[in-house]
């Protein structure tokens, strides 16, 4: 017999732990942070309970079902349409009352449901005490106290779950409406019962109270999802008319039927959390309003964000210089062995030279030389992350995110982008204005990215810091913070001509410090990035590595194509205060900016391959046996930072707006902000010298 | 008898009652999310850059002062 699956979903506010319980469930690793909206898209995973399977989606955080975002609409239709058999509702034992407030909405659509009281180690240290016996009593459904992090009661949850899935409860609950909306809905639902069709699988009082608040884009979804259109049925819409009609008449307009209803959860909610939850009082939060003091301070709170900054990059930059030397050594080495072992096989020259010389040496050099800083950058960063910082950071800009006419949350999206510029455009979508999403999309490959980061601390070590990695950090800095500026100017400038608007409202929660897990988030921060480097350098870096070596082997004017190209691209180059093998590099590092320095390099000596290069002083030499000076450095580090956006980031912008004129904008607005500094600043150089001269 | 006054104009460690909230649709259905509806104690945590942090129903959230000055308040005995 072919045994069923259930398949649960996993519901619950933003920054409740769901990933934690999500990750401690299924033994993923889905990235845990420590502020609102990190889960952008549905996750799931699957494990095995008592020799029972399991499906578990984790839906995006929200704060309700009523639906203003996409991630909202994604966890409604998730939970209205594809009916999973048991819903786990995760909720803040330290704050459980917003997310009571959301289980009652799960519950008048899902009567199959869970709740559980996560971070409840958390509760009982501010002593908060909720009485769970109470909450099940007034829920009619199984309350859990857990705590995910350290895994205490998470076999319980899973119990009730599998509970739920085999004995289904009948109905849903409904919830106390007030007077007359409350007589309006359930005369709805009289006729529901008794017009729809019988396997009709949606939620009745739901679906009453959507016709009554005439929520159409609740209709929209259903009739998508492939559900018949109640309204179809003429009974059904004369019922509508009516309580429509009614609520008219007692003088209710449509919002405030809306609003009524609203209150009404929020009403509920707080009623059962009176009698069930004590102890929450402001008192509980002084360590952290203490906290709030200094790292949101008035005068406090921007240079310690300065210098926090500064100190993550400043260890990064310190550490990572041995173990990048030594993992270059030896899958040079290694590539030198499995060079002879192809020899000793017979395999053609050309076919070794391209296997070895193409293919492995770009991907080791690109492993060596971007793993170790984004092995110790990723770590620290997630530390910050799930200490609850980011979204401070996010409170301390916000003037002058306000001043750009851009969101608040755009701060968020910016640090995001820190990791993967395609990931930043993704997480976007938290911002809830079109017109603000746009201008955080636009702007997010002003911070440099997993693949950019080394290269630009490879050239400021060479040519800002001389081996200091004080002054290295420092200079860093700078270049980010000038970055995090320029993309603020910009959305300025874009809110004022062709995204023009004013900043709309927004809330942005402040989640309580919390003391971050630092193994699990160094193990996984570790492993994750390996996993995810080597996936990136197998994956764009090899084919990349191909194709240069056959440009640098086919011969054409004299020299290679490679040497062609750059000889062509030269004078744009020259202008912009870089030469035609930077901007070629720049070109061919579309796939994956993490290239770019490995085909300078390889331009330059025109060896055909890339050769060891031991240390940052040999490095240096090549560079400047190529004519680099202070300025193209500087130059370089500019347009590292500001040009085209990489290919994985033009997909994820074509993926999240559909618009081929928004990618075009995306390319246009960084590649054109690079090329006027990259040309003033090589202008302002040449003025300089030729005075002092 | 306490007079109505706007969320935003709420001093530091100040609590209060909300009584309306005259805001747009959008932002009063965030409100309402968040569990601020009509009668909602809150009480302001800190203010900075014209940004201040509330706290609703055991949670801190914080809003510009612009986006908040349809919601009307009366005062509560500072605590």
């Amino acid at each position: 017999m072919v045994q069923k699956t259930y398949t649960l979903a996993l519901a619950g506010n933003p920054n409740v732990g769901k990933s934690t319980v999500f990750n401690a469930l299924t033994g993923l690793h889905q990235h845990t942070g420590n502020w609102p909206g990190k889960t952008v898209g549905t996750a799931s995973g699957s494990f095995t309970h008592n020799g029972q399977s399991y499906i578990l989606c984790d839906l995006p955080g929200t704060y309700s079902l009523s639906p203003h975002s996409p991630e909202e609409e994604a966890a409604r239709s998730m939970l209205c349409f594809q009916s999973p058999d048991a819903v786990i509702a995760v909720c803040d034992a330290c704050a459980p009352e917003r997310g009571i407030q959301l289980a009652l909405q799960i519950l008048e659509i899902c009567p199959c449901v869970v709740l559980c009281l996560n971070l409840s180690d958390e509760a009982e240290k501010k002593h908060i005490h909720t009485d769970t016996k109470k909450l099940e009593k007034e829920l009619g459904i199984p309350v859990l106290s857990i705590s995910a992090r350290s895994g205490k009661g998470l076999h319980e949850l899973v119990e009730a779950a599998a509970q739920v899935c085999h004995h289904p409860a009948a109905r849903p609950r409904g919830i106390r409406l007030p007077s007359p909306i409350r007589e309006a809905v359930s005369k709805l639902e009289k006729t529901l019962q008794n017009h729809l069709p019988a396997d009709h699988a949606v939620s009745i009082p739901w679906l009453a109270r959507i016709l009554c608040e005439e929520d159409d884009l609740a209709l929209d979804s259903l009739r998508r999802a492939g559900l018949p259109d109640p309204l179809k049925t003429p009974e059904i819409a004369a019922a509508q008319r009516d309580a429509l009609d009614s609520l008219r008449q007692a003088g209710l307009s449509r919002e405030e039927v809306v609003r009524r209803t609203a209150a009404a959860f929020v009403i509920e909610a707080e009623g059962i959390c009176a009698e069930a939850v004590e102890g929450c009082t402001p008192e509980k939060l002084e360590r952290d309003r203490k906290l709030d003091r200094i790292l949101t301070g008035k005068w406090t709170g921007i240079p310690f964000m300065l210098l926090l900054l500064g100190l993550v990059l400043w260890i990064t930059i310190r550490l990572s210089n041995v173990p990048s030397s030594l993992l270059m050594t030896t899958l040079m080495n290694l590539g030198e062995w499995m060079k002879s072992g192809l020899s000793a096989l017979h395999a053609p020259a050309i076919v070794t030279s391209l296997l070895i010389d193409g293919l492995w040496r770009v991907a080791a050099w690109v492993t060596a030389v971007m793993l170790p800083p984004m092995a110790i950058f990723f770590p620290l960063f997630t530390l910050l992350e799930d200490a609850g910082y980011l979204p401070r950071v996010a409170f301390n800009l916000d003037p002058a995110f306000r001043c750009a006419g851009a969101c608040g949350k755009q701060a968020l999206t910016t640090c995001m982008g820190f990791g993967c510029n395609a990931l930043g455009v993704q997480g976007c979508r938290i911002i809830d204005s079109p017109r603000e999403q746009k201008l955080a999309m636009l702007t997010n490959v002003f911070v440099p990215c997993n693949g950019r980061f080394p290269f630009l601390i490879t050239i400021i070590s060479i040519f800002f810091a001389a081996g200091s990695s004080l002054a290295g950090a420092g200079v860093l800095t700078a270049v980010i913070a000038g970055g995090i500026a320029l993309s603020l100017l910009v959305s300025g400038i874009l809110s004022r001509t062709i995204l023009r608007g004013e900043a709309s409202a927004f809330t942005l929660e402040l989640p309580a410090y919390r003391r971050p897990q630092f193994g699990r988030v160094i193990v996984h921060g570790v492993i994750d990035r390996i996993i995810f480097v080597m996936g990136r350098a197998l994956k764009m870096a090899a084919p990349a590595g191909v194709l240069l070596w056959l440009l640098a082997h086919i011969p054409a004017g004299g020299g290679s194509l490679l040497t062609v190209c750059a000889g062509l691209l030269d004078p744009i180059g020259r202008f912009l205060g870089l030469d035609g093998v930077i901007l070629l590099a720049f070109i061919l590092g579309f796939p994956a900016n993490e290239i770019v320095l490995p085909i300078i390099l390889m331009t330059y000596l025109g060896t055909g391959t890339l050769t060891e290069v031991e240390n940052l002083a040999a490095l240096g030499g090549i560079l400047q046996a190529n004519g680099w000076t202070v300025c193209t450095a500087l130059c370089t580090l500019v347009f590292t930072l500001l040009h085209w956006p990489c290919a994985a980031t033009c997909a994820t912008l074509y993926r999240e707006t559909h618009s081929v004129k928004t990618v075009l904008w995306a390319i246009l607005i960084p590649t054109a902000t690079g090329c006027i500094l990259c040309a003033a600043i090589h202008g302002v150089w040449l003025l300089c010298s030729g005075l002092i001269i | 008898m306490s007079c109505l006054r706007p969320l935003a104009d709420l001093a530091e460690n100040e609590s209060a009652r909300v009584v309306r909230l005259d805001t747009g649709s959008r932002l009063l259905q965030r409100f309402t999310d968040l569990g601020l509806i009509e009668g909602t104690r809150v009480r302001c945590l800190h203010r900075r850059h014209g940004m201040a942090a509330y706290l609703i129903r055991g949670a801190v959230i914080a809003v510009r002062q612009t986006d908040c000055t349809g919601i009307l308040t009366v005062s509560e005995a500072m605590s």
